[in-house]
């Protein structure tokens, strides 16, 4: 688990400025996430226990990659 | 506008991240919720399509959506069946962390079972022939 905390103990500040501070850092998360070319640079994700797939924005597009992965992992056995 | 949320929407300003695709493929849930900003979209899209790197979810669009049939989203059904069909390891799971589990649209039709397959699922928005990683 990777969490990020800031804790500002006794210090007394309004809602408002709360959710906004968390708001900050929330966006400041994300956008480093984004940034990192480490992620999801695959087409196809293939997790450890199974071959995986990609859900297309069409899904009647999935036959054509499945036969693809099929017949490479075919070739490799 | 619905309450249900879609767990597999487009990447737009507004939309929550519910995940992000890790080194071993899969998707690790987020604990908390956080809402995509035009940054964020901006950071991501210099590496590709956000799609294939993180998850999102918006509200569910019912019949304005391709994937409804008429009574509900025909994309969850059609998920289960091809990894059974497959052979996947399937397994009804609610254990990891998920900031729309109540709102879900996959859990309110299939229950435990979507959230066992909800990992698997990865958006390919680039539009590209799928290749296999080494």
């Amino acid at each position: 688990m990777t969490r990020f905390v800031v804790d500002l103990g006794d210090l007394k500040i309004s809602d408002e400025l709360k959710g906004s501070i968390a708001a900050d850092i929330q966006g400041a998360v994300l956008t480093r996430l984004g940034a990192q070319p480490s992620l999801g640079k695959r087409v196809v994700y293939l997790p450890r226990e199974w071959m995986g797939f990609v859900l297309r924005e069409k899904f009647e597009d999935l036959a054509a990659p499945i036969e693809k992965i099929g017949a490479l992992v075919k070739e490799r056995i | 506008m619905s309450e249900t949320r879609c767990p597999s929407a487009p990447a737009m300003t507004g939309a929550t991240v519910i995940g992000a695709v890790g080194e071993d493929g899969r998707l690790a849930h987020f604990a908390t919720t956080l809402v995509a900003d035009e940054y964020f979209l901006a950071a991501a899209r210099v590496q590709g399509a956000p799609e294939q790197s993180f998850r999102f979810s918006s509200s569910c669009a019912e019949s304005r959506c391709v994937q409804w049939n008429g009574e509900a989203c025909g994309l969850i059904g059609r998920i289960v069946g091809l990894l059974k069909d497959a052979g996947a390891p399937i397994k009804p799971d609610r254990g990891h962390a998920c900031t729309i589990r109540a709102h879900c649209r996959w859990r309110l039709q299939r229950g435990d079972e979507a959230c066992g397959v909800c990992s698997f699922v990865v958006t390919d928005g680039s539009g590209e022939a799928a290749e296999a990683s080494a």
